[in-house]
């Protein structure tokens, strides 16, 4: 996220594309914690 | 789970909430008073000072991964007790250093032994303490350490830096390690294996009862690298906001007093964030509670390119605090929820590397009086 900001807040100069930034890659993270999760039951002897 | 047995879980808490106080915390949030100081000290510039910062985060880092291999192996007791005194060495060492490269020489010591001393182990206890029941609160309480000692170490910190110098307060830094260590030799040891409740994490109380993935099958895992890279995500969003919160806020339209109010609301936020999430682990399950915190930072992010007016800054600002709460909680939890006890501590330890690195990577943007729009906080 912070490579990625710096990339975009450098091409834009725009502090708030940051925190868009931050938002899709947070909303990213919320779909991996859900796809971990219905995955668990695949992981050896749990 | 016995009175008595609830008791000393409780004291390994009140315990963990000192280590986070007095010890975690100089080492992740106070670092930053000394950047002046040392720059003036060595006529040094600042990036050879804050790269001191950047060795100790990947001292750290290193030393995550190094205190979960040990740890499934060793009592945390044994672990931590040197570590202690290491980091204790470091930090007074650090307070006599004569040149930059000491400094950096003493703080992989420090960052080496920190992960041996804070996240890792305490939340290796207080799981084996509470089990499955409770811990999830006793960890969130335990974290609330953290905030508790950056507030009150803040003032106290930078008026000893300013009145007797920054060797003063290192070697105070140094000197709370070694007041931790006789409560740690006191308290840090695990619950018998005859009271042990079933299911808790790194205290099989037999073998029969170790559940989960080994380190190797879940470094091997599709689901560990990818809840790695969730790690990241969250803890490089929340870290850019810590970097940057007020100098955006200023860019936003606010005074520098203002804008230092409203982003002191977060810390009040993380702080509630951590009991309250914590408690939503017991109650409601891991899945629900990351989800539900990570969908305040997801909103607070897109609040906050809208936040040039205090009605919409401080709620943004609020539910960041909140939801930067999920990492303090989510990765010794999640890491318990998925992978089991099997191997906890070792797992965790590789998963704690994901959440440390993001200050490396931080970067902080420039002053707001370049580009601020029109005031309407």
């Amino acid at each position: 996220m912070p490579l990625l900001a710096s990339a975009v807040y450098d091409r834009t100069g725009n502090y708030r594309v940051i925190w868009l930034t931050g938002a899709v890659l947070s909303l990213l993270a919320l779909f991996v914690y859900f796809y971990c999760y219905r995955k668990r039951d695949r992981i050896p002897n749990q | 789970m016995s009175q008595a047995r609830n008791l000393r879980g409780w004291i390994v808490v009140a315990v963990s909430f000192l280590i986070m106080a007095l010890q975690f915390a100089p080492g992740a949030t106070l670092v930053g008073l000394f950047v002046g100081p040392l720059e003036v000290e060595f006529a040094a510039s600042r990036t050879a000072v804050t790269t001191m910062m950047t060795i100790g985060i990947l001292a750290t880092v290193a030393g995550s991964l190094l205190a979960g291999q040990l740890m499934a192996r060793f009592p945390v007791r044994s672990i931590m007790l040197p570590a202690l005194v290491f980091c204790g060495l470091g930090w007074i060492l650090s307070g006599m250093a004569t040149s930059l490269m000491q400094l950096y020489l003493l703080a992989v010591v420090r960052g080496l032994s920190g992960a041996m001393i804070n996240v890792i182990p305490t939340s290796l206890m207080i799981s084996r303490w509470f089990g499955d029941h409770g811990k999830g609160k006793a960890i969130g309480i335990a974290t609330v350490g953290s905030g508790v000692g950056a507030v009150i170490l803040t003032p106290i910190a930078s008026s000893m830096i300013q009145v007797q110098g920054w060797r003063a307060a290192y070697l105070m830094f140094g000197l709370f390690n070694f007041l931790l260590l006789p409560l740690v030799a006191l308290t840090f040891v695990p619950p018998k294996k005859t009271q042990a409740a079933s299911g808790e994490a790194g205290q099989a109380a037999s073998p029969g009862e170790a559940r989960g993935t080994t380190a190797k099958q879940a470094a091997r895992s599709r689901v560990f690298w990818l809840l790695f890279l969730a790690f990241m995500l969250v803890t490089g969003t929340t870290q850019t906001w810590n970097s940057n919160g007020v100098s955006y806020l200023q860019w936003s339209g606010f005074d520098p007093l203002r804008a230092a109010n409203i982003f002191a609301v977060g810390t009040v936020g993380l702080t509630v964030g951590k009991v309250v999430l914590g408690a939503m682990f017991d109650r409601f399950g891991g899945r629900n509670t990351t989800l539900f915190g990570t969908a305040f930072l997801v909103a607070s992010c897109l609040l906050l390119p809208f936040s040039a007016a205090t009605a919409v800054a401080l709620p943004a600002v609020a539910m960041m605090g909140f939801g930067m709460a999920v990492i303090n909680i989510a990765v010794p939890l999640v890491c318990s929820d998925l992978f089991g006890n099997r191997d906890y501590s070792a797992i965790l330890g590789m998963l704690q590397m994901a959440p440390t690195w993001a200050p490396a990577s931080c970067r902080c943007w420039p002053p707001p009086s370049t580009t601020a729009p029109a005031t309407t906080g």
